[in-house]
């Protein structure tokens, strides 16, 4: 067995090269060693068969990527901390970094840069501190906020934005803030003011890592079929019918905690405190036990209050890696990019697919022309806002609607302020016509899903 | 309490991976022995992602022809990598794998599983053929440039637990048992009143028309596609009207329309359930035999004696549209059942062992989980690395006929055994240092047809991989490296936990494309 006594010189050549891996503060430019950059240097400095066309070998490629060349990755979660270290050990030292969250005891499994001692503290700090303490001369800016609080002027400073999300809302979002920032000359797209978008998603052992050009590849939006809508349980199951044990959880959940508000007047129910899953849990199990149904476990209630998505290091590591490759591809031009999306699946062996998404022609964020919508004038306002919310290939949220009528800009619905939607909720019910809205003419929606307002042609059915 | 603490603790860590194997699979990971090979880029990360999900008991193993720096790069990983979670602890061995495989091959039998990462051929061999001999089940791992590589070699992994994305449901429609039998008679359709005619399980409303259909059809069940609309539409006229004669909303009705086509898919053991039964291990028991064969000559029996030629009954079945009483009074049909059909498994597991005097401890719960699982059951059997290597068993069907495609992923296989050749006869991987690389594609070129010759492999493989492989100079990117890394980590976790299913026999990932194959060789 060959764990006996080390002798002193190599402890010390352990401490040493420890050293190396693990270093505090790095200043870029005097810890540079022998080899280090070697792997990469391969890539950049060679000519092969396989290259993009633009690709010319040349031993500036890799100042480039440590010095210049500026990567935002959003998400510091899963994703965004194996993002982070594979970006960071491939070359790219300027990182920015962005996450709205907390770290929790159940990211510890897989977020590997936090330890528990971070618990509470915020992800894209712990993040940045980490990677910039162990990897020499890496820069990683955190900020610790959500996407939709940095503007235009934050993101154009990008080269490839490399996003490790949980939410569609966001990825839209983001999606529709770089079409936004698009221009174009005459009609022609002004290629300088495309950022490449790289999405990656998981969920258990399933996982994609999609490439998108926006204004010249499909967009989030154009694959929009892609991500179903989450599918919620009927009302009339959980208030009168229940039959599985998820049923039980809803109804203590929706029906019995804003009935009997157990912690107070307007305390909302906090899924991450345990004291309010408990009572959840308790008044799940007596809402079971009055129907003979079991399975309501502490870890099944925990499960559906929280929406919780099962998730591993591996499949994280898996995707991550994958779209860490082709921001080095699109970066270094030393390969041809994924044209454009791989389907991930380990569950049995491993498979993997991949294929160009298509653009669709009236894409609700990318093709650039007002969508028809067919009404009749007859329609009331309410089955306008259901389509807008319904439609699968919109999804939106809460969509705020808005028209000139008779020369002025009029607010036909707003659900976001109070007193607002006070006041428009009226017209949810009033015909088209009523509200003085004209065949032909142009409906403005503004949503969460896009930081862009989206025009609408409302088509008059006879 | 300190232990039940460390319990909670621990449960809240790993909540969102036990949602996937269960406590039962946790548990493999914290009693199992990994023995790591060459802490790399690729070692270190397949490590991480095996110590993040709580593997406890771990041994990195280095290379000593790396050079000294290797060695010590694998005693600071360890370090770093014990830092990662506080639950494990692991240890280094610095000692090569050739080295312990001189002096003391047994080592290596007392590991769960043995990861072999960046091992030039001949160690490969070796290692392979030391594991093989003491069923030790071994992942070897490569990424050389941007390409990465697996191979299973495990001569038989058994896997109750696949948990299958798509399966059937296993409804008993076509052939139900007593009890379900004497279930749907206690229902009346034409005498119910409205609200309970629409609140019954759309599973019942089937087996009802279903009855009718067999007695007016000589027991012939529908079977094409006119006599299934045909069924359909008999459903479709059982939906009550109003005064109107207007259908009124009945959802189940439009359940019981929409599914049935698979509802009247016939019940019988999947071919691949039957080839298992029909395995020698499965029918000559001895006192050695694995408890997995053991139940499965059980499940055998039970299906030519009380099962009548069907699996033991699953005992699941999916959410409809039902007042509460009548899905749960439903659902307990199965689940009895279920429960009875895996008692009688139970009983035949008892008495195939009472001749050796054995038994199988928890018995009645491993039955009960073994027919829940009974129609995805699954066994994977990988080549020796000797079989692969040898001018005799080599498979050529697969290779040839891949490479019908020249540039299918095999083409990627290939060319890792022609660098492995060039390595055993210049003692070096082509193209590390720039100038060589040019002259490298020559001498690699004629590895390649040495290769291709001694196996009698007609195919033809172009330039220009040959001359991407000079350029990739044994490069370890990164990027390739994190992805092999969560990939390697997760069949190693199949592996041990017998849970869902690992691959068969080697994986190739093509970074280039981003695409991958998984090949037979």
């Amino acid at each position: 067995m060959a764990d006996a006594d080390e002798p002193e010189k190599k402890r010390r050549r352990v401490v040493e090269l420890t050293e190396k891996m693990v270093v505090d503060g790095g200043d870029g430019h005097n810890c540079e060693w022998e080899g280090r950059w070697n792997h990469v240097k391969k890539f950049l400095e060679r000519s092969g068969p396989f290259t993009h066309p633009d690709f010319e070998p040349s031993t500036e490629s890799l100042q480039f990527m440590l010095d210049t060349c500026k990567i935002l990755v959003i998400g510091a979660g899963g994703l965004g901390c194996e993002l982070l270290k594979d970006l960071a050990l491939s070359g790219f030292h300027n990182i920015h970094v962005v996450d709205m969250d907390t770290i929790d005891v159940s990211n510890l499994n897989r977020q590997f840069l936090f330890r528990g001692k971070d618990v509470g503290r915020p992800k894209a700090d712990v993040a940045a501190d980490f990677i910039n303490s162990r990897i020499p001369g890496c820069c990683v800016i955190p900020h610790f906020k959500k996407i939709q609080d940095l503007d235009e002027t934050f993101y154009r400073q990008f080269h490839i934005i490399v996003c490790g999300l949980d939410s569609v809302v966001a990825r839209r979002w983001m999606n529709g803030m770089l079409l936004s920032l698009l221009v174009y000359d005459d009609g022609v797209l002004d290629p300088g003011s495309i950022i490449p978008l790289i999405d990656g998603g998981t969920e258990g052992f399933k996982g994609n890592a999609r490439v998108i050009l926006p204004g010249m590849t499909a967009c989030i939006d154009c694959t929009l079929e892609l991500y179903p809508p989450q599918v919620n349980f009927p009302m009339c199951t959980i208030a009168s019918m229940p039959r599985l044990p998820e049923h039980c959880i809803e109804y203590a959940r929706m029906l019995l905690w804003p009935k009997e508000k157990p912690f107070g007047d307007g305390v909302v129910l906090d899924g991450d405190d345990p004291e309010h899953i408990q009572w959840v849990y308790q008044r799940s199990l007596e809402r079971a036990a009055e129907f003979n149904i079991t399975g309501v476990t502490y870890r099944l209630t925990q499960g559906v209050v929280k929406r919780i998505i099962p998730a591993v290091a591996s499949t994280n590591a898996v995707i991550a890696a994958a779209c860490a490759t082709e921001v080095f591809k699109i970066a270094s031009s030393a390969f041809i990019p994924l044209n454009n999306y791989m389907v991930f699946n380990d569950v049995d062996g491993l498979y993997t697919y991949t294929f160009e998404a298509e653009r669709k022609e009236n894409c609700s964020a990318c093709s650039q022309v007002p969508l028809d919508m067919h009404f009749s004038p007859t329609s009331k306002l309410q089955e306008v806002l259901d389509y807008l919310t319904e439609s699968a290939s919109l999804q939106m949220k809460s969509p705020a609607i808005t028209a000139t009528v008779e020369g002025k800009n009029k607010t036909l619905y707003l659900q976001s302020v109070a007193s607002i939607e006070q006041r428009t909720r009226p017209n949810l019910s009033k015909t088209l016509k009523e509200l003085g809205l004209a065949d032909r003419q142009e409906l403005a929606v503004a949503d969460v899903t896009t930081p862009q307002t989206m025009l609408f042609r409302l088509c008059f059915t006879s | 309490d300190t232990m039940a603490a460390t319990k909670a603790s621990k449960e809240q860590k790993y909540d969102r991976q036990l949602r996937l194997w269960g406590d039962h699979g946790q548990e493999t990971l914290e009693n199992a022995h990994v023995c790591l090979i060459n802490a790399t880029a690729t070692g270190t990360e397949i490590l991480k992602n095996l110590v993040l999900p709580g593997t406890q008991m771990w041994r990195c193993v280095s290379d000593d022809a790396a050079g000294e720096d290797e060695n010590i790069r694998a005693q600071a990983a360890t370090e770093l990598l014990q830092e990662l979670n506080s639950d494990v602890s692991g240890n280094f061995v610095e000692e090569s794998p050739d080295k312990l495989l001189d002096n003391d091959p047994e080592f290596f039998h007392r590991f769960t599983i043995v990861i072999g990462v960046q091992l030039p051929e001949s160690t490969c061999l070796r290692l392979g053929s030391v594991l093989w001999s003491a069923a030790v089940p071994f992942l070897v791992c490569k990424t050389y440039g941007l390409i990465g590589y697996m191979r299973l070699v495990v001569q038989e992994h058994t896997v109750i637990e696949s948990h299958p994305d798509n399966a059937l449901e296993d409804l008993r429609l076509d052939q139900p048992f007593a009890e379900f039998k004497n279930h749907i008679q206690s229902y009346d359709l034409d005498s119910m009143d409205k609200k309970d005619h629409s609140h019954t399980p759309w599973i019942i409303v089937v087996a009802k028309y279903l009855e009718k259909w067999l007695s007016e059809h000589n027991g012939q069940p529908p079977k094409n596609y006119n006599e299934k609309e045909a069924f359909r539409q008999c459903i479709r006229e059982g939906i009550l009207k109003n005064e109107n004669g207007v259908p009124e909303d009945e959802e189940n009705f439009e359940e019981a329309i929409k599914n049935v086509n698979t509802a009247l898919n016939p019940t019988k053991v999947p071919s691949a359930v039957e080839d298992l039964f029909n395995s020698v291990q499965c029918n000559d028991i001895t006192s050695q035999t694995l408890s997995f064969w053991v139940m499965l000559r059980a499940v055998k029996e039970f299906v030519l004696n009380e099962g009548n030629g069907s699996l033991p009954v699953r005992g699941t079945i999916p959410d409809m549209i039902a007042d509460s009483q009548k899905f749960i009074n439903l659902q307990n049909v199965y689940r009895q059942k279920a429960m009875q059909d895996a008692a009688t498994v139970s009983k035949h597991v008892e008495c195939l062992l009472q001749s050796f005097g054995k038994f199988i401890p928890n018995c009645g719960y491993l039955c009960w989980c073994l027919g829940k699982n009974a129609s995805f059951l699954r066994v994977v059997r990988c080549r020796s690395l000797a079989e692969e290597y040898s001018v005799d068993s080599v498979n050529k069907d697969e290779i040839t006929s891949c490479m019908d495609n020249p540039d299918s992923e095999m083409v990627f296989y290939l060319m890792l055994r022609a660098v492995d050749r060039f390595y055993q006869q210049h003692s070096r991987y082509p193209g590390v240092y720039n100038y060589q690389v040019e002259d490298d594609i020559n001498k690699l070129k004629l590895c390649v047809n040495n290769l291709l010759q001694e196996y009698s492999l007609n195919v033809n493989i172009k330039d220009d991989y040959i001359h991407e492989f000079c350029r990739y100079g044994a490069a370890e990117p990164h990027t390739v490296a994190a992805f092999l890394g969560g990939s390697a980590a997760q069949e190693a976790i199949k592996i041990i936990s017998h849970q869902f299913v690992p691959f068969s026999n080697t994986f190739i990932y093509n970074a280039m494309s981003q695409t991958s194959a998984t090949l037979q060789l």
